[in-house]
């Protein structure tokens, strides 16, 4: 959500990037191009823009004012680009053109490009090039609130938890009204155990807020997280009955407040609660899974298996990787006197954990290294069977877009498709 | 332990007339006062971690207790394992004094479980000591003098043990040792961790996994290891906990082992129905495996209760922070359901780091409560989490009422302290069920029970006949049935966290009730029942009956 609101922020801001003007002292045919190729993309019309300017750089490959408009174009189209691979396909043209830019007009070397550049290298997943990026992106402009957070953002990334609390400090004490950097330097902040100053921080600027707002909701959310963290989930509860208050048809809030009289033992509240979240509109795959996670157990406790085996499945299908999911579905289709089923759900159970216990493994491999490209491989085939074909889609174009011609390319694009049709 | 049966006749009358053991029983009901008085100068003994200045592993998960009647006095005796040197206190006039040098215990091993039984089947207690290091025997001649034996009765282990118990396993009336192992932690490839900048213990999950062990008792006290025959080897552990339990009711034990970061397993013996010794796992499709939310968490101690009063026994598991101590109920047909969070255990015990857990009837109302210990196992958490967590945390006693629990504050001068054993006996013998926590580099705490008096209670001392049955009569299972309510328990000594504990039970009976009938089904299968009173300790022996009966004494 937050790389989603740094992008428009960016792209809002591009306008300053006025090379055209500066760089063009007489009309002519190439700067009416120009010109179109920025109406295009003032209209929105992204790929146009970048038509017109693949078109110039055919002729020219060292256009300057062509590469920025690609890049700018190209940043802009992979924001609001579905599927993922897609996406990446577009951050790596704003990628290739901004840098080819600056190799052309190196004095133009500003922080607005560097941190674009930052933000396509953390898409790709070079997540070391993408820091240097961000750290050339602060150096040319230390007050600037957005290139503190990308640098954080990055950082973070790469587990640099110290350099990512203080460029989220310095965002923070730079812009103190953006509500997205007290949301990250507060998970900073919770990150390197410090879970106290993060809920101090997310008090005061809640309480900076007006009353019923979606800003207050999403710290309200990162508060109460924040306290299930230091394992207080009594404190989690009060946090999120004020979330419910100011926004009870928040799906979000719903969920979490379901979870959470759940492990406090409400169950039956909770019941109510959930039945009342699946009723709110567009949830996601989580929160469906998650929904009938909670109705499917507390079905289990009460001894009505039956109904619990429905929602448990309905989580599962929503969600593959939820092992206790899985484990429920097993006890209660035991407790029916379907034992075969319940083992076949256990074996489910024990390859979806060790694919989880995979995925999750850090640190991630190395692209650039063959065994890092083997250890990639094993990762995509686990998305898989988690169900995560997104994760995995994004995983083979990155792969792609390092060893094109690596002979496990095509086997994992049968193993995704082969999935996605099922 | 035989002068348990000592008659203290007059006195008896006395008390079995009365039904209690003293005065008014509403006078000394528990209401609002505290369950529990805490003693932390009451034992002589300060736990030394062995530690090196290098946090090893092996230094911050210990030390265990045990609580017996070493020398047959009528009165419990208090073994302490040690990172540095053990010590047996023997209780005299009521409180508890080193024992003599003499008396053979001493070893400087780093130590941590112990299991307490008849291993020579003479009649008194022997002593098994789990080490990181050679694992040791102490075989007992009745007086409290010790002879330590391990190897040449076929004990060679060396491994990281931890806890252990002694179970008949092939129900051939003698006490096999069944013995956990941690990990493989090896000082000489020892590489530090660190957290920020902070050097800190390891996690379990630097170390590999080692196999738990099984020797076979020939009855004279001889073992031979057969972990590779009973499919032990096949299973390496990271085990803190065990207990045993017959879950399917068949008459063979089986264990439940909590292990540390890793599945539990529940393994059930396959001697009634193969003959042979051999052990399946089935805690995966059994449903206790693993905790809530389905992780592998990091059990510790555990303990088997039943909490529901159904005539099976839930299982417990005491976990690291964040993760929930662990509620297995058993549904019956080998069928378990995690419910921590539905009984009122789980949210309460997410801050914690549960070590020894032990379900007791603190206030003797009849139902069962919970006691649990915590502490961390990081010594510098507080610096970590700057504040937000600390070292050393304060117990939990959960007040049952057969459903669900409540956090109670019944414990006097409950400052938090860094708790590993928890071990339980009436060491006054009045009737209550009193307990001693082992604190890290500390002093062990003593939770005097206040309730004797409050309720009606029975006690039971079982003394199996081999071959039969073992002499400690371990496995059998116990069914008192007073007004509308039936107690089953199943009679184990070892289980919590490195404990062993007071061979004796305790039944506290419903209001109104003075006696109970009470069964028991002996580990061989044989069966007794009889009526008894309440007001004291009823020594039954198998195939005999009640050979003497010992009055509670008054409340201290």
């Amino acid at each position: 959500m937050f790389e989603i609101l740094l992008l428009s922020t960016l792209m809002q801001s591009t306008p300053d990037f006025d090379l055209t003007s500066s760089m063009r002292q007489q009309t002519s045919p190439m700067e009416i191009t120009i010109r179109n190729a920025e109406l295009s993309l003032g209209r929105g019309d992204h790929a146009a823009a970048a038509r017109i300017c693949r078109a110039i750089l055919n002729n020219k490959p060292q256009d300057p004012d062509a590469l920025f408009l690609l890049g700018r174009a190209s940043f802009a189209a992979a924001e609001g680009l579905a599927p993922a691979p897609l996406a990446l396909q577009a951050y790596r043209e704003a990628e290739r053109s901004f840098l080819q830019f600056l190799q052309v007009v190196p004095e133009r070397d500003e922080s607005r490009i560097r941190q674009s550049l930052a933000i396509c290298s953390r898409h790709r997943g070079a997540h070391r090039r993408a820091l240097l990026h961000a750290r050339k992106a602060v150096e040319l402009a230390p007050d600037n609130p957005i290139a503190q957070r990308v640098l954080g953002e990055c950082a973070s990334q790469l587990g640099r938890k110290e350099e990512a609390l203080r460029s989220f400090q310095e965002s923070h004490r730079l812009k103190p009204s953006d509500i997205d950097v007290v949301h990250l330097l507060a998970i900073s902040l919770r990150d390197l155990e410090r879970p106290a100053q993060a809920c101090r921080l997310l008090e005061e600027s809640i309480a900076q807020l007006p009353a019923p707002s979606d800003s207050a909701v999403q710290l309200l959310l990162v508060l109460y997280t924040t306290h299930l963290f230091t394992n207080d989930p009594d404190s989690a509860q009060k946090v999120i009955e004020r979330a419910a208050t100011i926004a009870p048809d928040d799906l979000r809030v719903a969920v979490e407040l379901a979870t959470n009289l759940y492990r406090l033992g409400k169950h039956p509240r909770a019941k109510v609660v959930a039945n009342r979240a699946r009723n709110l509109p567009d949830p996601t795959r989580r929160q469906r899974g998650v929904i009938a996670k909670i109705l499917g157990q507390l079905h289990a406790h009460a001894g009505h298996h039956a109904e619990a085996i429905q929602e448990l499945e309905l989580c599962i299908e929503a969600t593959p990787d939820d092992l206790s999911a899985l484990l429920s579905l097993a006890g209660s289709l035991r407790r029916i006197g379907e034992g075969d089923r319940a083992r076949e759900v256990l074996k489910i159970h024990t390859q979806t954990r060790k694919a989880i216990s995979l995925v999750d493994r850090r640190p991630l491999p190395d692209l650039n290294q063959g065994p890092g490209l083997t250890a990639q491989a094993e990762i995509i085939r686990a998305l898989v069977v988690l169900g995560r074909i997104d994760e995995a889609k994004i995983q083979l174009a990155r792969r792609r877009g390092i060893a094109p011609a690596d002979p496990a390319n095509d086997s994992l694009q049968s193993l995704i498709q082969a999935q996605e049709t099922r | 332990m035989r002068a348990f049966a000592t008659l203290f006749a007059s006195c008896l009358a006395c008390t079995l007339l009365c039904g209690c053991t003293s005065g008014d029983s509403s006078s000394r009901a528990p209401g609002k006062q505290r369950l529990f008085k805490v003693e932390d100068d009451a034992i002589p003994f300060k736990h030394d971690a062995g530690a090196t200045g290098q946090r090893h592993i092996t230094e911050i998960v210990g030390s265990g207790a045990g609580l017996f009647d070493a020398d047959g006095d009528g009165d419990l005796d208090l073994y302490l394992v040690n990172g540095a040197r053990d010590q047996l206190l023997v209780q005299i006039d009521g409180e508890f004094k080193p024992a003599s040098k003499d008396c053979g215990i001493g070893g400087t091993d780093s130590g941590m479980g112990i299991a307490i039984g008849d291993i020579d089947g003479d009649g008194d207690p022997d002593i098994f000591v789990a080490n990181n290091g050679p694992d040791r025997l102490y075989i007992n001649d009745g007086k409290a003098r010790f002879q330590e034996q391990a190897v040449q009765r076929g004990i060679n282990i060396s491994t990281f043990s931890s806890a252990a118990a002694l179970v008949d396993i092939e129900g051939d009336g003698d006490l096999d040792l069944f013995v956990c192992s941690y990990l493989d932690f090896d000082e000489k490839t020892f590489t530090p961790c660190t957290r920020g900048d902070l050097e800190v213990y390891c996690a379990p999950s630097n170390y590999p996994a080692v196999p738990c062990r099984l020797l076979l008792n020939d009855g004279r006290g001889q073992f031979t290891d057969v972990s590779e025959s009973s499919g032990l080897n096949n299973l390496p552990a990271k085990a803190l906990g065990v207990i045993s339990i017959d879950i399917e009711n068949d008459g063979d034990p089986d264990l439940y082992v909590a292990n540390d970061g890793e599945p539990n397993f529940l393994l059930i013996n396959q001697w009634k129905q193969q003959g042979r010794i051999f052990f399946e796992d089935d805690a995966l499709l059994a449903g206790c495996a693993y905790g809530e939310g389905a992780k592998a968490e990091a059990g510790m101690g555990v303990d088997a209760a039943d909490l529901d009063g159904d005539g099976d026994e839930e299982i417990l598991v005491t976990n690291l922070e964040a993760q929930s101590n662990s509620c297995y109920r058993n549904d019956g047909d080998g069928l378990f359901m995690e419910i921590s969070f539905a009984n009122g255990l789980g949210a309460a015990s997410l801050a914690h780091v549960g070590f020894g857990i032990r379900v007791i009837d603190a206030n003797l109302d009849g139902w069962l409560d919970i006691f649990v210990t915590n502490g961390h196992i990081l010594d510098n958490i507080g610096e970590i989490r700057q504040g937000s967590s600390s070292f050393a945390q304060v117990d939990q006693l959960f007040i049952g009422d057969g459903s669900h629990f409540v956090l109670t504050p019944h414990i006097q001068n409950n400052d938090e302290t860094v708790g590993r054993s928890l071990v339980s006996g009436d060491i006054d013998n009045d009737g209550d069920t009193d307990l001693i926590i082992t604190r890290w580099n500390g002093s062990p705490r003593l939770l005097r029970s206040t309730a004797a008096g409050s309720s009606h209670v029975i006690g039971l001392q079982l003394v199996g006949t081999p071959p039969a049955s073992s002499t400690d009569a371990i496995g059998a299972r116990i069914t008192v049935t007073a007004g509308d309510r039936v107690f089953i328990r199943e009679h184990r000594v070892q289980s919590s966290y490195l404990a062993s504990h007071d061979p004796r039970q305790l039944f506290a009976l419903p209001a109104g009730n003075t006696s109970a009938r009470v069964h028991i089904r002996w580990p061989d299968g044989s069966e007794g029942e009889q009526n008894l009173q309440s007001g004291g300790y009823h020594r039954w022996q198998q195939g005999v009956g009640i050979v003497a009966t010992t009055p509670f004494q008054s409340p201290r």
